[in-house]
């Protein structure tokens, strides 16, 4: 039982522990995800915040079992219910996917298909895995597309990709997640690449079919502004680890590890421009030269001597909080000044 | 699309023109004509020139040229110099022939091609994609007319499994004219099944990278639907291309493969009509080649359409 549960009933419906991951490039072996784990309940919102190469996308690809062929899972679980998805072959895997884990990417409209029509995409997963009759799947889709508020649902399910937005390829690719109503949906950086008034509408839509269906959704993101709108808990990671991990409110008022300070630090706040638009110095350690101990301490205001060594696994900070940081209880971190 | 179809045939027409101007002009620029041949080797001076004036050879080049222009519309190709066969019937007696051969290998190229190109594009770098890309050279690199050789000396002549010379007509007898095609038709095809074999590879290698290509996967769809279905067809549009140029390089090289094996089709009648300057038959021949090879290309932006359905509206 990790502190994340806070004595809550429900088990998990997802469950990552320990994960491991490595990638292979010009004949060595790197380490990619190193201890990677979280618990994620019922109608819980998961957000995974952190830069680009934090290890974000690649956690919900080991976990959807879609790993890129050069890397390859060395440890850990990912328990679904009981089943470790880790243990499965692939056809197992497959009556998995689509189907008890739906799946949304970043690119909606180069995530479909442009040769075939959205109606025949969203149709191909539901006869799939329920083996409906080509009729059936029709009717299915139809639902399905008003399901994710697209209008005119029977005459546009024979449009193809390129004759819908970006915002309505993203519903539609909700459309071919959701299908089977999974108990977990994963979306990686689901509105990153919309406009800010098609994100907020893709994002309500989002968290209105979650309540709807009672699925869990891991929400991997880089935007703090979104996981404050739409996220329960969040888990923060760095260079491949997981920093910290608190419920929303806990993170944005009282982070409890210096990475995530800087990365409230550097969220613009329009009511007060500029005097505290911080950026964190440097970037994320290339792969092949990680630094020992923690990996944020060459970019880490509070560094000392001990932080070159010691890389602590998540301490307790507060009820349902942890961070990897050995000073935790030292520190007095600044979070954002009013409740977000 | 009919209005699409017919803005393409009509575009042919100033092709076509250009084709024939071209022909005429190189003809022109041949320094002997067909008047030595047809007089005879013994034939004097006066004797040659008279047969040159009965041909119209004396006339004006741009007269010839207009003359040879408006008859070929009218679908008049002229008679041969050589036989006085109608040419547009020798012709056509003689298409049949090259394009079951063309038909031949062109299946041989696309089946072999495209499946080992697929094949190699499952693992890139793998020891499959590895012997595709050696095979693929290796069949670039032989000329079609040295492989066909090859071939009659092993499976004709010490195999003795196909005959090594000859043509049965389909409807004569339908095994025999397999085995008489089987052996030119690997001959033909097997260049353009190296380069089918490389385009497919790399196209499919690209497409299999597509995010949609992953979206299937998560779907829960398996290998086989997701190779097949999800990536060949976005796959075929550039290797589809490739077919507009290869069936053109397949009408060259029956030129030496049916000379090697005896064959009496189309690039039998253009090795003859060259070397006896036959000249309304050599028009003739170009003509029909260019007229086909822009046809399968128009048939190939039709199928592009199907393909890619961004291309429609």
């Amino acid at each position: 039982m990790t502190a994340l549960e806070k004595g809550r009933p429900d088990r998990p419906v997802l469950s990552v522990r320990d994960l491991r991951v490595t990638v292979r490039t010009q004949g060595q072996e790197l380490e990619v995800l190193s201890d990677v784990g979280f618990d994620l309940r019922p109608r819980q919102t998961l957000g995974i915040v952190g830069e680009s190469g934090s290890g974000k996308s690649m956690t919900a690809f080991a976990v959807m079992g879609l790993l890129a062929r050069n890397a390859r899972v060395t440890d850990g679980q990912v328990l679904l219910g009981d089943v470790d998805l880790l243990s499965l072959d692939r056809r197992q895997l497959s009556d998995v996917r689509g189907r008890d884990i739906g799946m949304i990417y970043q690119e909606a409209r180069r995530s479909l298909n442009p040769a075939f029509t959205v109606g025949d995409q969203i149709a191909e997963v539901v006869r799939r895995h329920q083996g409906a009759s080509r009729k059936e799947a029709r009717a299915r889709v139809v639902e399905l597309l008003d399901m994710v508020r697209i209008p005119r649902a029977a005459e546009r399910m024979h449009d193809y990709p390129h004759m819908f937005s970006g915002g309505m390829c993203q519903r539609v690719m909700l459309a071919i997640a959701l299908a089977c109503e999974p108990k977990v949906l994963i979306a990686d950086e689901p509105t990153t690449a919309l406009d800010v008034t098609v994100q907020a509408s893709v994002l309500s839509l989002l968290h209105d079919l979650q309540d709807e269906l009672g699925m869990a959704l891991l929400l991997i993101t880089h935007d703090l502004g979104v996981v404050a709108d739409i996220c329960d808990d969040v888990a923060v990671m760095y260079a491949g680890r997981i920093v910290e991990r608190a419920p929303v409110d806990d993170l944005f008022l009282r982070p409890a590890h210096p990475y995530t300070e800087g990365l409230l630090g550097a969220i613009p706040n329009v009511l007060a421009p500029s005097d505290r638009f911080v950026a964190i110095p440097g970037s994320v350690p290339p792969l092949d030269s990680m630094p020992q101990g923690c990996r944020f301490h060459p970019r880490c205001p509070y560094a000392e001597d001990r932080c070159t060594t010691e890389q602590p696994p998540l301490i307790r900070a507060d009820a349902g909080h942890g961070s990897a940081c050995v000073r935790v209880h030292e520190l007095e971190l600044q979070g954002v000044a009013t409740r977000v | 699309m009919w209005g699409y179809i017919a803005r393409r045939l009509l575009a042919m027409v100033p092709l076509i023109v250009i084709v024939v101007a071209l022909l005429f002009l190189i003809l022109e620029l041949v320094d002997s004509d067909a008047a030595d041949t047809i007089a005879g080797p013994s034939a004097s001076e006066e004797q040659v020139e008279a047969v040159r004036e009965e041909l119209g050879l004396n006339d004006p080049a741009l007269s010839r040229f207009w003359n040879s222009l408006v008859n070929a519309v009218q679908g008049d190709f002229g008679q041969s110099y050589v036989s006085g066969e109608n040419v547009l019937d020798a012709i056509l007696r003689r298409v049949p022939i090259t394009l079951s051969l063309g038909a031949v290998a062109l299946t041989f190229a696309i089946v072999v091609g495209v499946g080992v190109g697929i094949a190699a594009a499952m693992r890139p770098g793998g020891w499959v994609d590895r012997g595709v890309s050696a095979f693929a050279a290796l069949s670039l690199a032989v000329p079609p007319f040295v492989l066909g050789l090859l071939l009659v000396i092993l499976f004709a002549l010490t195999l003795g499994w196909l005959p090594a010379t000859g043509y049965v007509r389909f409807g004569e007898d339908p095994g025999e004219w397999l085995r008489s095609v089987v052996l030119p038709g690997i001959a033909l095809g097997t260049i353009p099944m190296g380069e089918l074999a490389r385009h497919t590879r790399a196209s499919m290698v690209d497409t299999l990278d597509a995010d949609y290509i992953r979206t299937a996967r998560s779907k829960g769809l398996r290998g086989r639907p997701v190779v097949l279905k999800h990536a060949a067809k976005n796959a075929a549009a550039p290797v589809l291309t490739m077919l507009g140029v290869i069936v053109g390089a397949i009408l060259g090289s029956s030129i030496t493969i049916e000379f090697i094996f005896g064959i009496p089709g189309m690039g039998a009648l253009a090795f003859d009509s060259v070397s006896n300057r036959d000249i309304p038959m050599i028009q003739g021949i170009v003509l029909l080649s260019a007229i086909l090879v822009l046809l399968v290309n128009l048939l190939v932006d039709i199928t592009y359409a199907y393909l890619n359905p961004r291309l429609r509206t």
